[in-house]
């Protein structure tokens, strides 16, 4: 078996196809700019992205290369004698299917090790999330195992395209279509988890084996259609449908949630956090490597703040429990694993800015340039912070001009009153003079 | 057991294939009518016309199809039935008229391939391969692409296909269409020898094939058998009775020509 699959994988097309796919997907992860990469440094989203691309681009093209190698009977015309052979048509189906297979978890493992060599070298950790890329790989071979039977059943030159549009477009419609429950049999993870989701794994679990279990159904169907081939044994084929049913039926079974595939992190020990003055802040251990940037920008957030009373002093990044802290608490995101100071500084300091209460309809206001008026704050803020802020046109941008070109401490006592009508819901106090 | 005079060869006796009464339809077409015939050991040869339903007849052999009527018994048992047809098949040795292959395999791939495809156990199949390679002459070329190969060469590897099992019936279709006159001399000797070690049927409409090669000889004609016995005697049904190819040229075209009037004489057993 070992040696007429290796003919397999060297004479057939998946061996020239997948070294292609594989330089391809290389070069889409060692072209990604790390410093604006939403996932280099994040072992799920690291995983996610291996998956993302094998199964949208590699398995839809391997998958057309499964249909065209499957029709290779009917062009080489060699169906008068492989189909009277003792060999049944499950297991011809099942060499072409694995020798596909194989080269395409070949190339599979490649992307996988660049990029965890990417996130490695962004990380503290070595910490691989295997959900996602199991289920990719298992994805893979229910892609592939299409292409077979396709290929066999309607050896056409048309199919091998045809099967590949299939594959990318059912991608598309299931993104298009969340609640459509496309997505759990045809699973393609497209998400970003960061630090705060983790994989479902059950779910995960549940929708790999339905991929693998109707893998093997879906490879029986030419021997059961087509006469003169040698049909499945009963007993083999009727448990791996009945897995793949009960996958399915349990695929339905399960709640939507407002994230598909992940479940929220628990909340650690002791997250990672940096203190400087009175600020401090807090990411998920997952951005542990982060450490020592967030203290930068910790510091610079302090700086800005001074003795300034109001404002959010304690920040966490997203989902991050604040738990039992003095004071008022802000929220920040971490948008890529390796984010820079600068950028760490400003979503600091935009998460130290006081909120209105909720059901707070804040209104514009003649000196905001008829904005709402909390944007004036922060503008404020931010401009003494020498940090970039949205400008809303002259008007607003005079008004800004107007509150820091004061003195010091007429700027401070704006502020304050500034901070306190924002948390009281009530207009902005008049601009210095 | 009772014995069945099929066609001069004796059904549960000395027969390896036995095809009783079959009748092959296609939707209003029918390719086989009614036909009984024997195949013993040795080489046997199926001479007719392009659609006397000579292929037919093999698909019925190779059990790639069932009759609409009648039976099929092979190598002793019915032919029916997935489990005994699987057995069957790996007994069983097959050369398609239109033999195709995969130009990207080497020789001795494609043939490993034919051996996993007929079942060979893994542990012999590397011998079984080099045997078959051995008994075509195409054991230099074993590493050769099959897309590099003559038409010669394809042919030989395809009986190396056919046989790498060590099947006890061999059916070839056509086996010499396309071969030049060097080749095909070469081809015979070597279903010379294959009927040596196996019963072969051999499909041809080239009466000098049947005259050097084959023991006995089947004449299908629309479907029915018209004559079934020795070469011996399909060249007595006219002429000198000289076993040649002209002579089972010239008994050929005695039945064929009953076809389009003159009834042949009963012929043969």
């Amino acid at each position: 078996m070992i040696r007429v699959l290796w003919s397999e994988m060297r004479r057939g097309e998946a061996g020239r196809v997948a070294p292609l796919m594989a330089l391809i997907g290389a070069l889409y992860l060692l072209l990604e700019d790390r410093a604006e990469s939403d996932w280099i440094g994040w072992w799920a989203d690291t995983s996610i992205v291996v998956q993302l691309f094998g199964v949208i681009v590699m398995g839809s093209v391997l998958a057309a290369t499964a249909c065209w190698t499957a029709s290779r009977g009917q062009r080489d015309r060699t169906r008068p004698w492989t189909d009277t052979a003792a060999r049944g048509g499950w297991s011809q189906a099942l060499l072409l299917w694995a020798s596909v297979w194989l080269w395409t978890l070949l190339a599979y493992v490649l992307h996988v090790v660049i990029a965890f060599g990417r996130t490695a070298g962004v990380s503290d950790e070595f910490a691989p999330v295997w959900e996602p890329l199991l289920l990719g790989a298992a994805m893979l071979a229910l892609q592939i195992a299409v292409g077979v039977v396709v290929g066999t059943l309607l050896p056409s030159r048309l199919m091998a395209p045809a099967v590949g549009a299939f594959w990318y477009a059912l991608f598309v419609a299931a993104a298009f279509a969340p609640g459509s429950g496309i997505g759990r049999f045809a699973p393609a993870v497209d998400e970003h988890w960061a630090g705060s989701l983790v994989p479902d794994t059950a779910l995960m679990l549940t929708s790999a084996t339905w991929c693998l279990a109707a893998t093997g159904a879906v490879l029986a169907v030419p021997a059961l259609a087509r006469r003169p081939v040698v049909s499945p044994r009963r007993w083999g084929v009727i448990p791996v449908a009945v897995v793949a049913l009960g996958a399915a039926a349990a695929l339905v079974a399960l709640p939507e949630k407002a994230t598909p595939w992940a479940a929220a992190a628990l909340q650690p020990d002791d997250p990672p956090c940096a203190t400087t003055g009175r600020t401090t802040a807090c990411l998920w251990p997952a951005n542990r490597h982060l450490l020592p940037r967030l203290e930068r920008a910790v510091a610079d957030v302090d700086a800005a703040l001074g003795p300034l009373e109001g404002f959010n002093r304690r920040l966490n990044e997203q989902w991050l429990d604040p738990g039992r802290v003095a004071g008022e608490s802000g929220e920040f995101a971490v948008m890529t694993p390796d984010v820079g100071v600068r950028r760490l500084s400003r979503d600091l300091l935009a998460a130290a800015m006081p909120r209105p209460p909720e059901g707070c309809e804040r209104e514009g206001s003649k000196a905001a340039g008829g904005l709402p008026d909390d944007f004036l704050l922060v503008a404020v803020v931010h401009h003494r912070a020498e940090a970039p802020y949205d400008y809303y046109g002259e008007e607003f941008a005079a008004a800004v001009e107007k509150v820091v070109t004061a003195p010091r401490a007429e700027q401070d006592a704006w502020i304050g009153k500034a901070v306190e009508s924002v948390r009281g819901c009530r207009p902005l106090p008049g601009l210095p003079r | 057991m009772g014995q069945v005079d099929v066609g001069g060869v004796l059904a549960g006796g000395d027969a390896v294939a036995v095809v009783e009464g079959a009748t092959v339809r296609y939707r209003t077409v029918v390719a086989l009518d009614r036909v009984s015939l024997g195949f013993p050991a040795g080489v046997t040869a199926l001479l007719g016309p392009n659609g006397a339903g000579k292929s037919t007849l093999l698909s019925l052999l190779s059990t790639a199809r069932t009759p609409n009527e009648g039976s099929v018994t092979l190598l002793g048992q019915q032919a029916g039935g997935r489990a005994r047809v699987r057995r069957l098949r790996e007994r069983i040795g097959v050369l398609p008229q239109s033999f195709g292959y995969h130009p990207r395999f080497t020789v001795e791939e494609f043939v490993t391939y034919a051996a996993w495809l007929r079942n060979v156990p893994a542990g012999d199949r590397a011998r079984r391969v080099a045997d078959a390679l051995a008994l075509v002459d195409m054991t230099a070329y074993r590493d050769r692409r099959m897309r590099e190969l003559s038409g010669g060469m394809l042919r030989r590897v395809g009986i190396a296909q056919a046989v790498v099992n060590q099947p006890e019936l061999v059916l070839l279709d056509e086996p010499t269409v396309g071969l030049d006159p060097a080749q095909r001399v070469g081809f015979r000797e070597l279903i010379e020898r294959l009927g040596e070690r196996s019963a072969v049927v051999l499909s041809t409409h080239l009466a000098e094939d049947v005259a050097h090669v084959c023991d006995r000889v089947s004449v299908l004609l629309a479907g029915r058998v018209r004559f079934t016995g020795t070469v011996g005697e399909l060249c007595a049904l006219v002429g000198d009775g000289k076993v040649d190819g002209g002579g089972v040229e010239a008994g050929y075209l005695h039945l064929a020509g009953g076809t389009d009037g003159a009834e042949p004489g009963e012929a043969g057993r």
